[in-house]
């Protein structure tokens, strides 16, 4: 059973590893590749430090925080595309402004008065 | 001999001779005796079609063609000479036993020939009797008929008639046949013979004309072909274009609308019922050519739930997609709505899983609708905490694509052209596959150019910054007018409609300066640039400095163009016209000077020399990030179309390949079938004939279709303004400016703008962008702050009302009016708002 510290260790870091994943991305993205390798180096020695300060048996809930975002990334991406896309399409009946689509039976649903007779 | 018992004339038919003469030709001999103007003729009554059939038992079974007895031939000359003397040709046409009954009508399933010379009449009748098992005919009583078929078996007569060489023809509908409320007549009116009316493949002129008789509304369509009134169109199959300087006049005076309104009420009052007539001009004379019930209304809504359009993608929808786009849409856009006849929805439950209070359905639309609701709804705790935690784990999930957007650079969006063209050369993958793969990537490790769709709905976010940026700067400043603030996080050249704009300047200036030029260098180019561009040749010259550098452009930004979600609407690069027409007429008038940069930085050096340093910082930031998403989802819309160009260059090659093969049977075909059906098609599991039929309802429902207003809710009561009771409107881009309207419904009509004249429209897309720099105001019908018409005039800083119903009905052109876009009105002379 982990102790209360491990679970909020691995709670806290999990919009940090979002963070650090967004600027891993952004290398990928071709942006000014400067500015993401900052942010990373100063992200991973705000870490070092806290785990300095902590112990570092805490390494592991932060790499299973990170590990479970890309989890979760990975997931969603794969799982919207097959599940969430296709909406439905609904067309009404054929715009009556002329009646030769009709079916005898949607002639009757729409419970129209006769016509007269020709 | 049977003498004269196989024909009738038509003065001498009543509707109790139905049984007889066929449907429609019981409606023609009713009105004739009526006193209505009808081509004269006479019928070749159903015994002479059982006399020469004999009695069929399978209506499903195509007989083997008879040949013409000599008796029936010679009683047709003699009606000839007898009622049709002066003609040389007629006009031969079916009219069966179950045609235009209260069941069915069979219109345009059966065939109709026109120009019929005497020695090809007894081939004409044939035709006409064995249309009765043409295949579409057949399929039609396959899809249900065969049984009363059998108990009634069907038979043609057939009706000779003189020829008109009508200029203009059409439908009236006695009632509105879409709404049952509406007491309206509405009329449809085309060039040349109406042939190609009614199954869609001319756009006619739509009109309204009131109850008690008086023109409401005329809305003119490009007419670009018309069945030319010849003798050598037997089917009237074959189009001819419409001169230009035709396509966009009326083709119906007022005068002639509310006479020929007031004909189909009299022939509703005739026949006890709403009326659908066919009627033809020729020269001022009007000739009737039928008239049928309007046998059904619209019933309930197919769909059940309540649906709400989502107001920034309105102008997406003016017209409903075709089947083909709409199927190929609906596969790559999330379960969050649905398409409702060809427009896209968003489910109001939804909206309402994202809202942390009670709202009602009508507070929620407007929410969607980008207007202010009235908020009564009572805020919940739990709902809130709800909210929230939806928040947390959607950052969780998707928050690294929320930072990757937010620092994505130009540079980086680039990337897209080349997997654009990658995908597009890729022989394996088909049209859904190609639509599919470069709207939502391939995988989770692409960058996030890759997922332009994404990063451009993503990048809509703006919207919520230019709040606070709003409010942040009232704190700030309590009494700094906020409708400077566009010029500060607009005026941006690196975004992709503001870089085409200048390019189309540039071509602009090119063109102005070759036809100043009095260099003998130029003078042949000058001369084919010219022809071109009036309309004598169909293309620019192979080589100049415009032709040139208008290639350059259509390298570029060959892949925008008019309604640019609609896979059948062509691209510049494949018809470049309107917009040469726009250069051209954009190049008779000096340039516009541009003072939008040296305002973007009178106003934000106003801003800052008010804010204190610290606040300077805050909202220079927010400026930035808004400037940021305002430019991503501008560039990412114009790649991102680049996936539906490529989607429908894979459906034109399909389309060719089908063309030569005879499985369809004009270009555009393909977009009046679903994806699944044009697979079918080409795999042979489905019946050309078939396929044919289908595209054919199919096209002719889609075109009255697009002539409906978009419903703005589906399902929910949801007080629709009526159109042209006031002209109020959203403010897009602040502004107050006062000139002569233009009303323009497309963009065929854009050479008219004058310089400093204030467009009226229903809705602009990107290719409206080249006339907004010559306009001195926007006023649209459909439209909210993000979208194009709003993001372009805040770039150039032009006053700009969007969403104003019925502006184009209640403003006529010439009139002078005032835009408000400060508060949000129109001022109509005379008219107190």
């Amino acid at each position: 059973m982990p102790d209360i510290l491990t679970v909020i260790i691995f709670l806290l870091g999990l919009p940090v590893s979002v963070w650090v994943w967004a600027n891993i991305y952004a290398i990928i993205d071709e942006t000014d590749r400067a500015v993401p390798l900052v942010r990373l180096a100063a992200t991973g020695c705000v870490i070092l430090a806290g785990l300095l300060l902590i112990g570092r048996t805490y390494v592991w809930p932060l790499l299973a925080a990170w590990i479970t975002i890309m989890v979760i990334y990975v997931g969603v991406f794969y799982a919207y595309r097959h599940l969430a896309l296709g909406v439905e399409q609904h067309t009404d009946r054929p715009v009556p402004f002329l009646t030769d689509e009709l079916t005898r039976d949607e002639e009757e649903e729409l419970d129209l008065p006769d016509p007269p007779q020709t | 001999m049977k003498a004269l018992t196989w024909t009738k004339p038509l003065s001498e038919i009543t509707l109790a001779d139905a049984p007889l003469v066929g449907g429609k030709a019981a409606h023609l001999g009713a009105m004739l005796r009526a006193g209505f103007q009808v081509p004269a003729g006479f019928v070749i009554t159903v015994d002479a079609f059982v006399d020469h059939f004999g009695q069929l038992t399978d209506p499903l079974v195509k007989p083997t063609p008879p040949r013409i007895q000599p008796e029936l031939m010679a009683e047709v000359v003699n009606n000839i000479v007898e009622h049709l003397g002066h003609e040389t040709s007629f006009a031969v046409r079916s009219s069966s036993t179950d045609e235009d009954s209260s069941q069915a009508s069979f219109a345009g399933q059966h065939s109709t020939y026109y120009f019929v010379t005497p020695n090809r009449i007894d081939q004409a009748i044939l035709d006409c009797w064995m249309s009765l098992w043409s295949s579409a005919a057949i399929a039609y009583r396959r899809a249900g008929w065969a049984d009363i078929a059998a108990v009634e078996p069907v038979r043609m007569a057939v009706i000779v008639q003189q020829m008109l060489p009508a200029t203009r023809s059409g439908v009236a509908f006695s009632r509105d046949p879409v709404d049952q409320k509406n007491t309206d007549v509405v009329i449809e009116a085309c060039w040349g013979l109406g042939a190609a009316l009614v199954d869609g493949r001319v756009s006619p002129d739509h009109i309204r004309v009131s109850e008690a008789g008086a023109l409401t509304n005329y809305k003119i369509s490009t007419k670009k072909h018309q069945v030319q009134p010849t003798s050598k169109n037997y089917t009237g199959a074959r189009l001819q274009e419409v001169p230009k300087a035709q396509q966009h006049e009326a083709v119906l005076s007022t005068p002639e609308a509310e006479h020929i309104a007031n004909i189909s009420q009299q022939l509703e009052t005739l026949f006890e019922y709403p009326q659908d007539v066919e009627w033809a001009y020729v020269d001022e004379d009007l000739y009737l050519l039928q008239s049928r019930p309007i046998t059904t209304f619209p019933g309930q809504h197919s769909i059940q739930q309540p649906l709400v359009i989502f107001k920034p993608m309105a102008e997406n929808f003016t017209e409903p997609l075709t089947p083909m786009a709409e199927d190929l849409f609906a596969s790559v856009l999330p379960r969050c709505g649905a398409l409702y006849n060809g427009r896209f929805y968003l489910y109001l439950d939804f909206l309402r899983s994202f809202t942390p209070w009670k709202v009602a359905d009508h507070e929620l639309a407007e929410i969607a609708l980008l207007r202010q609701p009235e908020t009564s709804g009572k805020l919940s705790i739990a709902k809130l905490i709800g909210l929230g935690g939806l928040l947390s784990l959607g950052f969780l999930a998707d928050g690294i694509n929320w930072l990757r957007t937010s620092r994505v650079s130009n540079r980086a969006l680039l990337g897209f052209k080349q997997v654009v063209q990658k995908v597009a050369a890729d022989p394996k993958l088909n049209a859904k596959q190609t639509l599919q793969r470069l709207i939502w990537g391939r995988h989770p490790f692409e960058p996030i150019s890759h997922q332009m769709f994404y990063t451009n709905v993503s990048a809509g976010r703006y919207f919520i910054l230019i709040s606070v940026l709003n409010k942040i700067v009232t704190t700030f400043l309590p009494d700094y007018d906020t409708n400077e603030l566009p010029k500060i996080y607009h005026s941006q050249n690196d975004m992709a409609s503001m870089s085409m704009l200048n390019r189309i300047e540039g071509l602009t200036q090119t063109l102005r300066d070759l036809l100043a030029s009095n260099s003998p260098t130029y003078t042949q180019e000058r001369e084919e640039v010219l022809a071109a561009l009036e309309g004598k040749h169909h293309t620019l010259p192979s080589q100049g400095a415009f032709t040139q550098e208008f290639e350059q452009f259509l390298d570029e930004y060959g892949h925008r163009g008019a309604r640019e979600l609609e896979l059948a609407a062509p691209r510049w690069r494949e018809a470049p016209a309107d917009l040469l027409s726009l250069i051209y007429s954009n190049a008779k008038h000096p340039p516009a000077e541009d003072r939008t940069y040296s305002s973007h930085l009178v106003a934000r050096d106003n801003l800052h020399q008010r804010l204190k340093p610290w606040q300077r910082r805050i909202v220079d930031n927010l400026v930035a990030k808004v400037s940021h998403y305002i430019r991503l989802r501008e560039n990412t819309r114009h790649l991102h179309i680049m996936a539906f160009s490529a989607t429908r260059d894979k459906l034109l090659a399909m389309e060719a390949e089908y063309l030569r093969l005879g499985l369809v049977q004009i270009p555009t075909d393909i977009f009046f079938l679903t994806f699944a059906e044009s697979q079918d098609l080409g795999a042979g599991k489905l019946d050309p004939e078939d396929a044919q039929l289908t595209i054919r309802k199919r096209r002719r429902n889609w075109q009255r279709l697009s002539r409906q207003p978009t419903p703005h809710t589906i399902n929910i009561q949801y007080p629709e303004r009526a159109s042209g009771a006031d002209q109020t409107g959203q403010c897009a881009s602040p502004g107050i400016v006062s000139g002569k309207a233009r009303v323009m419904f497309s963009l065929t009509q854009g050479h008219e703008l004058q310089p400093g004249e204030i467009i009226v429209a229903p809705y602009t897309d990107p290719a409206w962008t080249p006339l907004f720099s010559k306009a001195g105001g926007i006023v649209v019908e459909t439209g909210s702050f993000l979208s194009h018409a709003g993001t372009v005039a805040r770039e150039l800083h032009l006053p700009c009302l969007v969403d104003v119903n019925g502006c184009t009905q209640s403003i006529k052109t010439g009139q002078t009016i005032t835009v408000n876009a400060t508060e949000g009105y129109v001022s109509l002379p005379g008219v107190e708002v």
